[in-house]
């Protein structure tokens, strides 16, 4: 018997052409008499009331179209499933029922084929040794003992309750801000109440100028801090990381006494005050111009640089701004990485400074940042009666969310992309302090 | 190497033999005078000197002429109405009463340095064990990308503004919808339960973020110490204990040292966020030293001698705090804070 012939139907034919390795699984893992189907039958059982159950739970509570599409992914599970088990019978009675085989000749055939069921199960171990191989652990390697599996266990609940602690609040807070104000209620992961409303009410409708205008203050303010205090701060650190330049002791005293003692904020106050700076961006980004702490970690790393290289770079006839530009600033991009994305965030999610520097009259309200703008909002409608448009009060919390939302996502895109960096760049500063 | 030690070809330690005598040694820096070798410094490095200027610029501007600003501390009074700050230092009466009157006649001063200790002596009892623990757990985890992720998700809080936590949490608190508050009742904005809640609001926040830190710390701990304890039969409490705590020991000991010396400081934008968002007023059972002061120099803000003198009088007990804690560190750890 040709094999082709014997994978002549439609399923099998389907499975051959457009599901080459599930068809060969089947195939391999399934006798040619009634027997092992089972395995696919229970998974089908199994899809069916866990897709369904839990899609209609979704779909009911909160987001029709997510549970939707987990209803539609189980059901699909299970439909191939069944499938394959249909086919798989149909193929051996087909087969059997055309008389052109009988059980023997198959059982002979998959001998043939496939081994005996003993051949087989030797070559399974085989395989499941060589799998452990490949995995990176020794095949021969100290079993665990039951204390360490019991840690293991111990280990993943402990770090699953952080992470519902972590992610529970989040998720519950945030779906606010999909959610209509009458439901708040019945929220608890998903919004209860799909709508974008309080997300337009923010981005878009009244709620958008005052929004986009702090966004922007914002932008301009952590942009340019961000840039300039790592370029002083870097540029400072580079002639005292020279053992040999002059005074170095002293400037680096100089530099550090402002990390130990402050006059207190009354000082400063009166200061920024007499530049005509109150009031203004000014205020908060010419007081972040300069950052000691950072200075350390950069002169630390500067030293880490070899020597060699710069000395290669002067032969060369590299100037000073040259080699620093050219040579320091590519080669140390771990630490300067990870100095930016925290002046950036402190930036973004800082607002003391904006408490001192800026009152709220319109005049500071005009100009202040994001994280303000939403502590000034929470702080208003704590005590707000003042409020006329009904959907609004209705909608307060929700907008509320929406607006934290908006101002949280440039920080959570930022993240996922710097977060090695930021492993590098700390192992680097905890090694020399 | 060893073996022509061993033969006597090269003296001990296989160092180079010195050059011999007729060449001439050049003249070493530390034989010439003090300034003439701090002279060539300048010279060879001159270009290098304009890289400071605009951080010493901004340093003087923005720390040190503040530091000026001491002097109001020491005046009866600033009037900003009569004439400029500069009239009002060369006019008008010393004082060291401004000083006293932190401590004499003020019945808040007190309360506030107390709450600001226990907050901190309990925070750093909890949140500082707390993210060494987290941290070796996920160290344990025997699939270490999945305890990257981990270690991301958690972290994220770290990366969320103080208002946004609050707003979340009294969200979350909230006494009639809140998913947890429907069941706890009125918590968030109750007196008996705000230094709770700003302890509980660190540990959620910076937890995370201690973590990154002790984890980047044991995985750079060598893998065959692990290896070798295993073949000697040491369990994973065993080995955590006797291997992984004492590897990172210097990385907690210096964390610990820094937060005792920011013994003092709270964190002004969570406490006045909190103390803003629950009652809208200031309760002296609340106010930690940070906020304290902050009321006195901005909030109301006329009495300028005293919030200066406050000011000075914190900074002071900071610098204290920061050179024990670096002499402390400078002992034990044979190295500086910085």
């Amino acid at each position: 018997m040709e094999h082709d012939q014997i994978r002549n139907n439609a399923i099998s034919r389907f499975f051959a052409n457009y599901a080459p390795g599930r068809f060969r699984y089947w195939k391999q893992s399934s006798r040619p008499v009634f027997q092992g189907g089972i395995k696919k039958v229970v998974t089908a059982l199994c899809c069916l009331t866990i897709g369904v159950g839990l899609g209609a739970a979704v779909w009911v509570t909160s987001l029709w179209w997510l549970g939707a599409i987990i209803v539609a992914l189980f059901l699909a599970v299970a439909a191939v499933n069944i499938v394959s088990f249909h086919s798989y019978c149909y193929y051996n009675a087909w087969e059997l029922g055309r008389g052109e085989a009988d059980v023997d000749e198959l059982e002979a055939i998959a001998r043939e084929r496939y081994g005996t069921l003993a051949d087989r199960r030797l070559i399974a171990s085989d395989r499941r040794v060589e799998r452990r191989r490949h995995s990176g652990k020794h095949p021969n390697r100290i079993r665990e003992s039951a204390l360490d599996r019991t840690l293991n266990i111990v280990n993943i609940v402990v770090l699953v309750c952080a992470m519902i602690l972590i992610c529970f609040p989040l998720l519950n807070y945030f779906s606010l801000a999909f959610n209509n104000g009458n439901r708040n209620l019945d929220v608890i992961i998903f919004p209860a109440d799909f709508s974008w409303e309080p997300m337009k009410y923010v981005l878009i409708e009244s709620g958008a100028a005052e929004f986009w205008r702090s966004f922007g203050n914002s932008v301009v303010y952590t942009a340019s801090v961000t840039i300039f205090q790592n370029l002083f701060t870097a540029l400072a650190a580079y002639p005292l990381s020279k053992k040999d330049f002059p005074f170095r002791g002293f400037i680096l005293m100089f530099f550090i006494f402002t990390m130990l003692f402050g006059a207190g904020i009354m000082p400063i106050y009166l200061l920024v005050k007499s530049l005509g700076l109150l009031n203004t961006l000014w205020s908060i980004i010419l007081t972040g111009m300069f950052n000691a702490g950072n200075m350390l970690y950069y002169k630390t790393f500067f030293e880490g640089i070899p020597s060699d290289v710069e000395e290669a770079a002067i032969l060369d006839g590299a100037s000073d701004l040259q080699l620093f530009f050219y040579i320091v600033v590519p080669m140390s991009l771990p630490i300067i990485g990870t100095c930016c994305f925290f002046t950036l965030v402190g930036c973004w999610n800082g607002y003391g400074g904006a408490m001192i520097y800026m009152d709220q009259s319109e005049r500071g309200k005009a100009v202040s940042p994001l994280a303000y703008y939403i502590y000034l909002m929470i702080a208003q409608n704590s005590q707000a009666d003042t409020i006329t448009d009904p959907w609004v009060s209705a909608n307060i919390d929700n907008i509320e969310a929406a607006a934290m939302l908006a101002s949280i996502i440039p920080i959570l895109c930022v993240y996922p992309f710097v977060v090695k960096y930021i492993r590098g760049g700390l192992q680097l500063g905890s090694v020399k302090g | 190497m060893n073996e022509r030690m061993q033969t006597g070809e090269l003296p001990e330690g296989g160092a180079i033999a010195a050059p011999s005598a007729e060449v001439p040694a050049p003249k070493k820096p530390e034989t010439m005078g003090f300034w003439k070798r701090e002279w060539r410094h300048v010279v060879k490095h001159r270009r290098l000197i304009v890289f400071l200027v605009p951080a010493v610029f901004f340093t003087i501007l923005f720390s040190y002429i503040p530091m000026l600003g001491i002097v109001f501390a020491f005046k009866e009074t600033i009037n900003l109405n009569q004439g400029d700050i500069l009239w009002n230092v060369t006019h008008g009466g010393w004082t060291f009463n401004n000083f006293l009157d932190i401590f004499y006649e003020n019945d808040e001063f007190f309360p506030a340095v107390a709450n600001t200790l226990i907050i901190n002596v309990v925070r750093l009892a909890i949140c500082f064990p707390l993210s060494i623990l987290v941290a070796v757990q996920l160290s344990e985890l025997k699939n270490q990308n999945a305890a990257k992720v981990i270690l991301i998700i958690l972290s994220i809080p770290n990366f969320l503004s103080w208002v946004i936590v609050i707003g979340i949490w009294s969200g979350v608190l909230h006494p009639d919808y809140g998913i947890l508050g429907r069941y706890t009742g009125f918590i968030m904005g109750q007196n008996e339960w705000f230094k709770p809640l700003v302890v509980f609001l660190s540990a959620w926040k910076g937890a995370g973020w201690g973590c990154i830190l002790y984890y980047s710390a044991i995985v750079s701990i060598d893998k065959t110490y692990y290896e070798s304890a295993t073949l000697e039969g040491a369990n994973r409490l065993q080995k955590m204990w006797y291997l992984t705590i004492p590897s990172i020991l210097p990385t907690i000991a210096l964390t610990l040292v820094l937060n005792i010396a920011g013994m003092m400081s709270v964190g002004f934008e969570q406490i006045y966020t909190m103390m803003r968002i629950n009652s809208g007023e200031l309760l002296l059972s609340q106010q930690v030293l940070d906020t304290y002061i902050y009321d006195v120099s901005i909030t109301h803000g006329e009495d300028i001698p005293f919030a200066t003198a406050l000011g000075v009088f914190n900074g002071v007990i900071g610098l204290t705090l920061m050179l024990t804690g670096n002499y402390i560190t400078s002992k034990t750890l044979k190295r500086g804070l910085w």
